[in-house]
């Protein structure tokens, strides 16, 4: 007989990751709407202003790259990630346990070791001085380090969760 | 020796049978079969991201154009605003400038094969009396704004997806590119005019990563930069027979050449070139600028 | 190093075994990317691996996904999705398996909205499918019915896949998009009496007896065609405004989101918690879609890199075989490969190669390519890989994705039946462009 098993209260560094998502997931719903405005202005300014501007269709691909990273340690954290999910509930509850800790641990050292990956990229962005390919350029680091935020706090928002997962299976164990 | 070369565009491009694949043959040949070069094209690694891969020998060769990595090194973006004369470039030693630049991040420079004439602009209309861009939006890369600004139309972005569509509807009155490709995207069914003349050249570069070139010796070295010297002179002709056919097959789609007129015709070559240095000396500072008194000394200028 | 056709099995056999395990799909992409990169390239490779995940997602026209799908949530979220269901409701009147034609009228009419088929499916996931489940039906038919529906947004202009088809095989956008018309009409039509059959065979699959349509009388058409009016916002905010030269098809995609808020205003006060809400899902969704195609990315261009494709594609046109048979053996290819890997990926790669044999056999370009294009698109619904599967589970979270690919197969069939009535009657394809030239 188990009962539900209970959270542990959320403590000051997992407060501190959720403010961290949670303020990414903004940011990332920001270059959303950035996409939205910079197209908006783009096609006011030559349309009807015969002034195109030369920055519109370059900034929308910097805040796609925004948006996708930006919001993904949320969606990391809420679970929400597509899943072939052809044995979820037929293994037993032991196994299925260790099966989504052992999940857990893999997701969260391929996200590490990409985020790591994708950090190595963005310092050398910003040490060779490397600009964005555009007509108006801006340090390509900028629009690169999404990427390593969201692959590096994907990873972090996994291991506490993996170690949560531990302390939910040591309370719950009978 | 067999070198893994990786390519900007894939093999319906006809820059890489007519330069590429014929450099391969050509050392192939001169090395009794000793040396080989397997081609992958940018299926494998997107255009703009080829540079880093190359310098860090993940390929050993690479054959691009100096606009695609415009963003790490300029040097080679404005080798399209040197006057197509393969001994001049190397008598000069704005071969050597440029070599030296990209040894710098780890980069052999073999060849400059080289399209006299590259660049030119679709128009849905001819150019009318004003002989300008007037009111016009034209869409084109940072190379070519300059050029538009001074012709007085608009520069616009677009990627080269949306280009046809752009000039079907109007959103855009003209769309600045090579030459050579645009048959490929079908343009000619949607803007009936190109002007003339054409202008600049487009220099493409066959590059070797360092270590590898350290690595190779001294004959083979030797054999490698014989080739791509032997490259630059034939690519010339080749490259302007593909660049006519191309018109030849334009004009039988229903294109025709637009003339600029007035004093634009004779200055529109020299402030394209002039914007491509402008733009290559705000991101390559002093190198490009001294590439720049080079090619002005030997007079290889527009 | 393995190379040729034994790397694209070793590693789709790797992917699939992964996919097995319930590993998020971005993951185990990158778990196949990483080792394959190693494999292949040595750990200098991994630089090509940050690269290609910056590529995709600072790639121009997949701006327009998270506008598609915001334009979506807007509709959905505010009352005037509720008007558009109502008066279609009412159009489509009395007919067994209501809920399901539903489905397909509405996605055809949301195909005319909007240019990818993720966001319809995700819209169509969240406001059919809990009403049909509710309401007794069957939810597999319900989802095979949204997620082919949903698929009729790229062949019915405006389409982003017709764009990027357009562009890479040459071929005029303008005739890509017209062409679409008919034969998308014509698979919403097969799908209806795919649903038809199956409802009259097993009327358990139905929905309820007492889910009833609203009375109508001659009045209440007129009136639930005048509620439809200011959609056509939309459509001209979209359509229009390319066909006007005002927009790109991208920047067609934000007026489109204007118009949505103008629409969304015509019936209420757009509150402050609707945008909100409507912002941050949109992200949410093409946050997740768009962070595969990203981890994927990688994954194509080890089998280009390994030679695996070329070795596989230069069999296929090597084998010198009669016309109709070619074209059997150039969309099966594709079909397949669509099962696992990322279709706009496999595009780049098997449409240069395809160009030429095209014209060896002299197939009509306009007539090959969109048949191609339906094949694409359908590759979005074939399982274990499809973006438009994925956008569906993620709007339907309790669905297990094996119902989904369940619920995709027949509809994958009537894809194919309608590919070969494209392929034996072209003037389906090419009569409607030829009246605009
Ligand atoms: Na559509
Ligand atoms: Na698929």
């Amino acid at each position: 007989m188990t009962t539900e098993p209970r959270t542990p209260g959320p403590s000051g560094p997992w407060r501190a990751l959720d403010l961290v998502v949670g303020l990414g997931a903004w940011a990332g719903a920001l270059c959303v709407v950035g996409i939205l405005a910079s197209y908006s202005i783009e096609v006011f300014m030559r349309y009807l202003l015969n002034a195109p501007t030369a920055w519109a269709s370059d900034f929308v691909k910097y805040f796609l790259c925004g948006a996708v990273f930006l919001a993904m340690p949320l969606l990391t954290r809420d679970g929400a990630h597509v899943s072939v999910t052809v044995f979820k509930g037929r293994l037993p509850a032991g196994i299925e346990a260790m099966a989504v800790r052992l999940g857990l641990l893999i997701s969260a050292v391929v996200c590490l070791m990409v985020g790591w990956l994708a950090l190595q990229q963005t310092l050398y962005n910003y040490e060779r001085g490397i600009d964005t390919m555009s007509l108006i350029a801006i340090p390509k680091w900028i629009v690169a380090a999404p990427i390593a935020y969201g692959f590096l706090m994907s990873g972090l928002v996994l291991l506490a969760q993996l170690v949560r997962a531990d302390h939910r299976v040591a309370e719950g164990a009978q | 020796e067999d070198f893994r070369m990786l390519a900007s565009w894939d093999s319906s491009y006809p820059i890489v049978p007519k330069v590429a694949d014929v450099f391969a043959e050509m050392v192939s040949e001169a090395s009794g079969g000793e040396s080989t070069i397997a081609m992958t094209g940018p299926e494998a690694v997107p255009p703009f991201e080829q540079l880093q891969p190359v310098a860090a020998g993940v390929f050993d060769m690479l054959f691009t154009s100096g606009a695609y990595h415009s963003n790490e090194i300029a040097v080679g973006m404005v080798t399209d605003a040197i006057q197509a004369d393969p001994a001049a470039r190397r008598d000069s030693g704005a071969w050597d400038a440029v070599d030296a630049a990209y040894q710098e991040i780890g980069l052999k420079l073999i060849a400059l094969p080289t399209l006299p004439n590259g660049y030119n602009v679709f128009l849905r209309d001819p150019i009318g009396e004003s002989c300008d861009f007037a009111g016009l939006k034209i869409r084109g890369s940072a190379t070519y704004t300059s050029l538009i600004q001074s012709l007085g139309g608009q520069p616009v972005v677009l990627p080269p997806a949306e280009i046809y569509s752009a000039l079907e509807k109007g959103v855009v009155d003209g769309a600045a590119w090579p030459v050579i490709g645009a048959l490929d995207y079908g343009w000619y069914e949607v803007a009936k005019y190109f002007l003339r003349p054409a202008f600049g050249t487009a220099t493409y570069m066959i590059l070797m990563n360092l270590d590898t070139w350290n690595g190779l010796d001294e004959a083979e070295q030797a054999l490698l930069l014989e080739q791509g010297k032997a490259l630059e002179v034939s690519s010339i002709d080749t490259l302007a027979d593909v660049a006519a056919a191309e018109q030849t097959a334009l004009e039988e789609n229903g294109m025709e050449a637009t003339e600029m007129c007035g004093d634009a015709a004779a200055t529109m070559e020299h402030d394209w070139a002039e914007g491509v240095w402008a733009l290559g000396i705000e991101k390559g500072g002093a190198t490009v600028e001294a590439l720049k008194a080079t090619v002005d000394d030997a007079g290889i200028n527009f | 190093m393995i190379t040729g056709i034994t790397a694209v099995f070793a590693l789709t056999g790797a992917l699939l075994l992964l996919f097995g395990t319930g590993l998020p799909i971005f993951v185990t992409f990158l778990i196949v990317n990483v080792g394959g990169t190693f494999l292949l390239l040595g750990a200098n490779g991994f630089k090509l691996l940050a690269n290609s995940i910056y590529d995709t997602a600072t790639t121009g026209s997949l701006t327009a996904i998270p506008l598609f799908i915001l334009l979506g949530e807007l509709l959905f979220r505010g009352r005037a999705l509720t008007v558009m269901f109502r008066s279609i409701e009412v159009l489509v009147g009395r007919v067994r398996g209501r809920q399901f034609v539903l489905a397909v009228v509405l996605s055809t009419v949301f195909g005319a909205l909007s240019g990818a088929a993720m966001g319809v499916a995700a819209m169509l996931g969240k406001t059919l499918l809990p009403g049909i489940k509710e309401r007794g039906g069957s939810s597999t038919l319900a989802m095979g019915a949204i997620v082919s529906g949903a698929s009729l947004a790229p062949i019915i202009p405006p389409s982003l896949l017709a764009i990027i088809v357009g562009t890479l095989a040459g071929v005029s956008i303008g005739d890509m998009l017209v062409g679409g018309i008919v034969p998308g009409l014509m698979l919403a039509v097969l799908f209806v009496s795919y649903i038809l059959i199956r409802i009259r065979l097993d009327p358990s699959l139905d929905t309820d007896a007492e889910d009833v349509p609203p009375e109508r009388g001659p009045g209440d058409v007129l009136k639930a065609l005048l509620s439809l009016a200011p959609f056509t916002i939309i459509v001209g905010s979209i359509m229009g405004f390319i066909m006007a030269g005002i927009a790109t098809p991208s920047e067609a995609a934000a007026t489109g989101v204007l118009g949505a808020l103008a629409t969304t205003m015509i019936y209420e006060r757009l509150s402050f918690s609707v945008l909100k809400e409507s912002v941050l899902s949109a992200t949410r969704i093409s946050a997740m879609i768009l962070l595969i195609m990203a981890s994927s990315k990688m994954f194509s261009q080890l089998l280009a890199m390994s030679g695996g494709i070329s070795a596989m594609t230069s069999m296929i046109s090597a084998m010198d075989l009669p016309g109709w048979a070619m074209l059997l053996v150039l969309m099966a290819f594709p079909f397949i490969m669509c099962m696992f890997i990322d279709q706009t990926a496999l595009m780049l790669i098997v449409v240069p190669i395809y160009s030429p044999i095209v014209a060896h056999y002299g197939f009509d370009p306009l007539w090959f390519w969109l048949i191609f294009l339906v094949n694409i698109t359908v590759g979005g619904i074939t399982p274990p890989f499809g973006y438009v599967l994925f956008a569906l589970q993620g709007s339907a979270p309790n669905e297990p994705m094996t119902a989904i690919f369940r619920s995709a197969w027949p509809f994958v069939w009537i894809f194919i039946l309608g590919m070969v009535i494209m392929a034996a009657f072209p003037p389906l394809v090419t009569f409607l462009p030829s009246l605009t030239r």
